[in-house]
C-alpha cells in the first residue's frame, strides 16, 4: 500500500472530475439489470416454496370460503395467470413506482416498506458506530503491542461479542439494563420529538447488540491493516525525524491504515441488514428486518418482493456511494478505478 | 513444503489464544466422539415426570430441561450436531467458492465475467433474509439448515481463490507446467490451489464460527432443528422463555456456543498471522 | 445592553416554540372547570405493551388480533363482550326477534363520532344513528370490496333503518350465530371513508368509540386519547399501545415499568407472576382449542376403532402438565372450549388412558407386533408422521410427547415440523396423517371443523363426514334460542367425539398482567366497556 505522500500526475488530474462522473454513471446503469436480475430470483424461489398465500389469509380470518371464492380469490390477486406474466406485471409497475399491493392487508407494499427504511438506517448507522468506536482504539492497541498481554485481552473482548447470539446477548443486556437497573428501557425505539436523552437511550442497546458482531472483523482489519503500514519506510522516516509516537501513530500510520477499512465497511453494511433481522425482533424495533421475515413467512408476494428489492437496492446505494467515497479520499485508486 | 510447516508452527505456537483455541476444539471433539461414554441418558428421550431439576441435582449434573431431558447428555450430544453443522456448511461453502473461483480465475474473459456477475447479485442479497427464504423453501431442519447456509456461504472463498489465481497464474512454474502438456485441472489443483489456499484457510476456521451462530439464529427463528434433536442454538432459543425459572437451560447452551466460536475465532487469527508472510 | 435583550428575546421565543411544539400532535382533554371536587379516578396514562404488529384498523379487512384490540378501543359495536365472554350492549341497548329471520336492534342515543379530525373539525361532529349501521353492514355485504369478514354477517339480506335509532335485519334464515358475531361488527361513518378513502382510514381509523386515534408509527406503536364525548368518559388521559413481539421482553417492560399491561404473559412466569403483589395477572375470556387430528381420509385412519384405539395409548394429562403451569391450560375432551354454548365436561367419559387396553384393541383388529417393535398388519407397519407447526412451540413440544407415546407401545410416529404455510398447503390438499393445530374455538367452530360442506382447509382438515352429525350442525346454525342449540350441540359433539377425528388437547387461555396500579381492567384488551372503565391508583 502506498502512502498518500505520492502525487497524482498533473495531466491526471486534470480528467479526474469528468471520469468520477462516468464511474457512477456505469454503476448506475449496472444497478438496473442487478435488481431485474434480484427480482427474478426472489420471485421464483418464494413462488417455489410450498404455501399457498390465499390459503395462509384464509385460515387467519377463520371462516369458511367455499372453492369458488378461493379461485376468484386467487384470480382477482392474479396469482392464477402464467408466472412469466406475473413476473412481467410486477417488473412493468415497478419501473413506474407501484409495488402492488400486499397480499394480506391490501395496503401499498412501497408506503409499508419505505416507512420501515429510517429505522433499519438509524440501527445501523448506529451499530457502525459503536463498531467503529470499539474497533479502531483496539485495533490500534492490539498492533501496536502485538502478543502482548494487552493485544490478547483487548482482541478478547472484542471478539466475544461476535461469539455470541444475537438474540441471547440481546436478552441479557435487557435483563441487566432495563430489569436488574432499570437505566434503559426494554425495548422499542423512540423518536427525537420525545427528547434526545429519551431518543439515545432506546437506541443503545440494540446498536451495541448489532454492532458487537461487526466490531470483531474490523478490528481485525484495523490491527492487520495497521501492522502492515507500520512496517513502512515511510513511517521509520518519521519516527527518525523525531517525531512521538504518538504523532506517528495516528497522524500518518491510522490514516493510511483506514482506507482499506473503508471499503470493507461497505460490505459488512450488507450484513448489518441482514443481522438486523433478530434484533429488530428482541427489541421490537420497527424496521424493514421483522417485515422482511413477517412477509415471507406468510407468502406475502409482493411485500417479500417489495422487501427485498428495496433491501439490494440499500445496499448497493451504500456500495456505491463507499467506492465515491474511496475514490476521493485517495486519488491513486481513484485513477485505478476508472480503468 | 516441511521446512514451510515448521516455520509456520514455530509462529503459530508463539500466539498464546491460538493455541488455547486449538486445544479447546480438540477437547470439544473428543467430548462430542465419546458422548455415549461421558453420559448414560438418552439426550432425546423424554422423561416427563422430572422436568426442569435445577443443575447438580444427582444424576443430572446440569439439570434437566422441559422434557425432563438431561442437560448435560444434551450438550454434549449436541456438540457433534453443531460441529457438524458447522463443517458441513463449510465444506459445502468452500467446494462451491473454490470452484467458481478457480474456474473464474484459470479462465478469465467470459467465464470469469459471468461468475463474477453471480458473486456481485448474491453480494447484493441480505444475507439472512436470503437464507431464511431458502428455509423457506426446503422447511426447517437441520439438514436445510446446512443447505441454505452452505448455499449462501461461498461467495468470500471465490472472490479469494480468483484474486490469489489472478496473481499466480502469470508465474513461471504454470508456464511451464503448460509447456509439459499438464492439463489445466492438473495444474490448477495440484500447482495454483496449494498456493492460494492461505487465506481461505483462515477464512473458512472464521466461517465455522460464523455458521454455527447463523445456525443458531435461524433456530431463533423456529426454522432450525427441530425438537428433540440437541443443537445448541435450539436448545438455546427454547430456554429463553424460562430464562426468569430456569436459567440453566439456555446459559449452559449459550457458553458453549460463545467458547466454541471464540476457538474458532482465536484459531483462525492465529493461523492468519501463522500464514501470512508480510508480517514479521 | 442591547445583545442581551435579543438574547432574552430569542430565548423566550425558543421557549415558546418549544413548548408549543411538544403540545403539537398532542390534544389536551378539556379544562372545564370542575363543578365539584376532581375524582381521583381521573386522569392518568397507561402504556399497554401487545405482541402482535397491527397492519390496518379497518374493520371490514383486519384479521389480525393486534388491529382488532385497537379497533376495539377506537370504534364500537352493536354489542361487546366481557370478562366472561359474555355479551353485553354496546351501540344496541337491546334487541328482540319478531320472527326467527329478522333482528330489531334499538340503538343508544348520544353517542357521536370522534371529532377534531380531518373528517369532523372540532365541536362540529354528529351522532352515530341507524344509517350509519346500515352503511356498515352494506359495506361488509357487498362484494365489490372483498372484506375477508363478510362471513360474520354473511347471512343477512337485508338492512333497514327504519327511524334513526332502530336497525331491522333481515337474514335468510334463522342464524344461531349472528349475535355471537356482532361484537366484531364494528360501526364505521361513511363520510370518513369517503373522504380519506380506504387506503388512509386503514391507517388514521375515526370511530365513535371510548378512545380517539392519535398517531401510528407501525411496527412500533398506537397513540390514543380520551374521548371526550364518549357516554362513558374514560378515566384514562392517554393510552399506548406500544408492540412488543418477544414476550419475556414485554415482561421485563412490564417489571421495570415502561408498560403497564402485557398482554400475554410467557406460561414458565405464570405462576411466579400471580405470586408477585405488584401485579395482577388476568386469564382471557376465551379459551383456545388444540387439537391433533387424523386424516380420515386417508388408510388406516378410516376405521374409527383404530383411531379410538390409538388415543387410548395417550396420557394427554401428563403433557399438558409437564408443558404448562397449573391452570394455564386445561384437559380438553371435545372441541367446545368452556365459556362457550355447548360447552360439555361430561365427554370425560369418553376418553381413557390405558396401554395395555389400547394394545390389546390394536391386537383385535389385527396389529401384531412385527421383528422390530413395530405394530404390522398384513405386511404393512402402523408407522405415519405427525406434521406439527415449526412457530409454536408448545404444538411441536406436544408432537413429541404424541411420538414418544405411540412409540411405547410400538407405534412409529415420526414428528415433521413445517412452517405455517406448508402446513396449511399439506392439510388442504390431504396430504396428512396426523396433525397438531388449534382455532375454530368460537360458537360456531364446530361446524367449520367437523360438517362435510367444509373438508379442507380452512376448516375440515381432517375429512371427517357423518350425515347425523352434519344435520345437527345445521339445525343448530339455525336455532337462535341459546338453550335449545346447546342441546343441540351438545348431542353433536358427543356423537363425532365418539368417533375421534380428532385428539382434543388442550384449551388454553391467555394470561395478561397488569400492574396493581391498574383497576377495573377486562382481560386481554378491553379497558372501557359498558361494564367497567379502566383507572389508575394514583400513589
Amino acid at each position: 500500500m502506498v502512502p498518500r505522500g505520492t502525487a497524482t500526475p498533473g495531466h491526471a488530474r486534470k480528467g479526474i472530475g469528468a471520469s468520477l462522473l462516468q464511474f457512477i454513471a456505469r454503476r448506475t446503469l449496472i444497478l438496473l439489470p442487478t435488481l431485474l436480475a434480484i427480482s427474478f430470483v426472489v420471485f421464483m424461489m418464494v413462488r417455489l416454496a410450498p404455501g399457498d398465500p390465499v390459503m395462509i389469509l384464509i385460515r387467519q380470518s377463520e371462516q369458511t370460503v367455499g372453492t369458488e371464492e378461493i379461485e376468484k380469490l386467487r384470480q382477482d390477486l392474479g396469482l392464477n395467470d402464467p408466472l412469466p406474466v406475473q413476473f412481467g406485471r410486477f417488473v412493468n409497475r415497478a419501473l413506474h413506482g407501484d409495488l402492488g399491493k400486499s397480499l394480506f392487508t391490501s395496503q401499498d407494499v412501497f408506503e409499508t416498506i419505505v416507512e420501515r427504511i429510517p429505522p433499519t438506517i438509524l440501527l445501523t448507522c448506529s451499530a457502525m458506530t459503536v463498531s467503529i468506536l470499539i474497533a479502531i482504539p483496539v485495533g490500534v492497541l492490539s498492533a501496536t503491542r502485538q502478543y502482548s498481554k494487552l493485544d490478547y485481552a483487548a482482541l478478547s473482548g472484542a471478539l466475544i461479542g461476535v461469539s455470541m447470539p444475537s438474540f441471547w446477548l440481546g436478552f441479557m443486556l435487557i435483563l441487566l439494563f432495563a430489569l436488574r437497573l432499570g437505566i434503559l428501557p426494554a425495548a422499542g425505539m423512540a423518536y427525537l420529538d420525545e427528547g434526545f436523552g429519551t431518543f439515545l437511550k432506546h437506541l443503545v442497546m440494540p446498536s451495541v447488540t448489532l454492532g458487537v458482531g461487526l466490531a470483531a472483523v474490523i478490528t481485525r482489519l484495523v490491527r492487520s491493516s495497521m501492522l502492515e503500514v507500520i512496517r513502512q519506510d515511510y513511517v521509520r522516516t518519521a519516527r527518525s525525524k523525531g517525531l512521538s509516537e504518538r504523532t506517528v501513530i495516528y497522524k500518518h500510520a491510522l490514516k493510511n491504515a483506514l482506507i482499506p477499512v473503508v471499503t470493507v465497511i461497505g460490505m459488512q453494511f450488507g450484513s448489518l441488514l441482514g443481522g438486523a433481522v433478530i434484533v429488530e425482533t428482541i427489541f421490537a424495533w420497527p424496521g424493514m428486518g421483522r417485515q422482511a421475515v413477517a412477509s415471507i413467512m406468510r407468502r406475502d408476494f409482493p411485500m417479500i418482493q417489495g422487501n427485498v428489492l428495496l433491501m439490494c437496492t440499500l445496499f448497493v446505494m451504500v456500495n456505491l456511494l463507499i467506492d465515491i467515497l474511496y475514490t476521493v479520499i485517495d486519488p491513486r485508486i481513484r485513477v485505478e478505478k476508472m480503468k | 513444503m516441511e521446512t514451510g510447516f515448521v516455520v509456520f508452527w514455530q509462529r503459530f505456537k508463539k500466539n498464546r489464544m491460538a493455541l488455547l483455541g486449538l486445544c479447546f476444539l480438540s477437547l470439544e471433539v473428543a467430548v462430542a466422539a465419546f458422548a455415549p461414554l461421558l453420559t448414560p441418558h438418552d439426550p432425546t428421550r423424554l422423561a416427563l415426570e422430572k422436568t426442569l431439576l435445577p443443575p447438580l441435582t444427582p444424576g443430572h449434573p446440569l439439570g434437566t430441561d422441559e422434557f425432563g431431558m438431561d442437560v448435560f447428555a444434551r450438550l454434549i450430544y449436541g456438540g457433534r450436531i453443531s460441529l457438524v453443522v458447522g463443517l458441513i456448511v463449510i465444506s459445502l461453502s468452500l467446494t462451491i467458492g473454490l470452484l467458481m473461483g478457480s474456474l473464474a480465475g484459470y479462465y478469465g474473459g467470459w467465464l470469469d465475467n459471468v461468475i463474477m456477475r453471480l458473486v456481485d447479485l448474491l453480494a447484493a442479497f441480505p444475507f439472512f433474509v436470503l437464507a431464511i427464504s431458502i428455509m423457506a423453501v426446503l422447511g426447517p431442519g437441520i439438514y436445510n439448515v446446512m443447505i441454505a447456509l452452505g448455499s449462501v456461504s461461498w461467495i468470500g472463498y471465490a472472490r479469494m481463490v480468483r484474486g490469489q489465481f489472478l496473481g499466480l497464474k502469470e508465474k513461471e512454474f504454470v508456464e511451464s507446467a503448460r509447456a509439459i502438456g499438464l492439463s489445466d485441472w492438473t495444474i490448477i489443483r495440484k500447482y495454483l490451489l496449494p498456493n492460494a489456499m492461505a487465506p481461505v484457510i483462515v477464512q473458512a476456521t472464521l466461517g465455522m464460527g460464523g455458521a454455527i451462530l447463523s445456525a443458531s439464529g435461524l433456530s431463533f427463528l423456529g426454522l432450525g432443528a427441530q425438537p428433540p434433536t440437541p443443537e445448541w442454538g435450539a436448545m438455546l432459543s427454547a430456554g429463553q422463555i424460562y430464562i426468569r425459572r430456569a436459567p440453566h437451560l439456555s446459559t449452559y447452551p449459550g457458553l458453549a456456543i460463545m467458547f466454541t466460536v471464540l476457538a474458532f475465532n482465536f484459531l483462525g487469527d492465529g493461523l492468519r498471522d501463522s500464514l501470512d508472510p508480510r508480517l514479521k | 445592553m442591547r445583545c442581551r435583550r435579543w438574547l432574552l428575546a430569542i430565548v423566550a421565543l425558543a421557549l415558546i416554540f418549544g413548548s408549543l411544539a411538544g403540545c403539537a400532535g398532542q390534544e389536551q382533554p378539556k379544562a372545564t372547570p370542575p363543578a365539584k371536587p376532581a375524582d381521583p379516578k381521573v386522569g392518568g396514562k397507561i402504556v399497554a405493551g401487545n405482541p402482535y404488529g397491527p397492519t390496518t384498523f379497518d374493520p371490514a379487512y383486519c384479521t389480525e388480533q393486534g388491529g382488532i384490540d385497537v379497533i376495539n378501543l377506537v370504534m364500537d359495536a352493536l354489542y361487546a363482550r366481557d370478562d366472561k365472554n359474555a355479551i353485553i350492549p354496546d351501540l344496541a341497548l337491546s334487541h328482540e326477534n319478531p320472527d326467527p329471520t329478522t333482528w330489531v336492534f334499538k340503538l343508544r342515543k348520544g353517542v357521536m363520532w370522534h371529532d377534531d379530525n380531518e373528517v369532523f373539525p372540532k365541536g362540529k361532529s354528529r351522532e352515530v344513528t341507524s344509517a350509519d349501521v346500515k352503511y356498515t353492514f352494506e359495506r361488509l355485504l357487498d362484494p365489490a370490496n372483498k372484506s375477508p369478514r363478510v362471513s360474520l354477517i354473511s347471512t343477512v339480506t337485508k338492512v333497514e333503518a327504519p327511524d334513526p335509532y332502530t336497525i331491522k335485519v333481515t337474514t335468510k334464515e334463522p342464524d344461531a350465530f349472528l349475535l355471537e358475531n356482532l361484537p366484531s361488527v364494528y360501526i364505521v361513518c361513511k363520510e370518513a371513508i369517503d373522504k380519506l378513502g380506504k387506503e388512509k382510514f386503514a391507517k388514521a381509523p375515526i370511530g365513535c368509540g371510548p378512545f380517539k386515534f392519535v398517531e401510528f408509527k407501525p411496527d412500533s406503536h398506537v397513540k390514543l386519547v380520551r374521548n371526550d364525548a364518549y357516554y362513558q368518559k374514560p378515566y384514562l388521559d392517554e393510552l399506548t399501545v406500544k408492540i412488543i413481539p418477544d414476550q419475556n421482553v414485554s415482561l421485563v417492560a412490564l417489571e421495570s415499568n415502561d408498560v403497564q399491561v402485557t398482554e400475554i404473559l410467557p406460561s414458565p412466569e405464570i405462576p411466579r407472576m400471580m405470586k408477585n403483589d405488584k401485579f395482577k395477572v388476568y386469564p382471557s375470556p376465551t379459551w383456545a382449542y388444540r387439537y391433533a387430528s387424523f386424516n380420515c381420509k386417508k388408510e388406516p385412519f378410516t376405521d374409527p376403532k383404530l383411531r379410538k384405539a390409538l388415543c387410548m395409548a395417550l396420557d394427554i394429562d401428563l403433557g399438558i402438565k409437564a408443558i404448562f403451569p397449573e391452570g394455564v391450560a386445561i384437559r380438553a375432551y371435545g372441541p367446545v372450549p368452556k365459556n362457550v354454548v355447548g360447552y360439555d365436561e361430561t365427554l370425560k367419559d369418553l376418553w381413557q388412558f390405558d396401554k395395555t387396553k389400547a394394545k390389546e384393541a390394536l391386537a383385535a383388529l389385527g396389529w401384531k407386533p412385527g421383528s422390530d417393535g413395530i405394530l404390522q398388519k398384513g405386511g404393512k407397519k402402523l408407522q405415519f408422521t405427525i406434521k406439527a407447526p415449526s412457530q409454536d412451540p408448545n404444538r411441536m413440544k406436544f408432537a413429541v410427547i404424541l411420538s414418544q407415546q405411540w412409540k411405547d407401545i410400538g407405534v412409529k410416529a415420526d414428528v415433521q415440523s413445517l412452517e405455517w404455510g406448508t402446513l396449511i398447503d399439506d392439510m388442504n390438499k390431504g396430504n396428512t396423517d396426523v396433525y397438531i393445530v388449534g382455532g375454530f374455538s368460537g360458537a360456531s367452530g364446530m361446524g367449520f371443523l367437523f360438517h362435510t360442506k367444509n373438508q379442507g382447509v380452512p376448516g375440515n382438515a381432517s375429512f371427517y363426514s357423518n350425515k347425523q352429525v352434519d344435520a345437527l350442525i345445521d339445525k343448530g346454525s339455525v336455532t337462535v334460542d341459546t338453550a335449545a342449540r346447546e342441546k343441540i350441540w351438545k348431542e353433536a359433539q358427543r356423537l363425532l367425539v365418539s368417533e375421534y377425528p380428532h385428539i382434543p388437547l388442550y384449551h388454553e387461555a391467555w394470561f395478561t398482567a397488569a400492574s396493581n396500579k391498574v383497576n377495573d381492567f377486562f382481560a386481554p384488551f378491553t379497558f372501557n366497556t359498558s361494564k367497567n372503565n379502566t383507572w389508575l391508583t394514583k400513589n
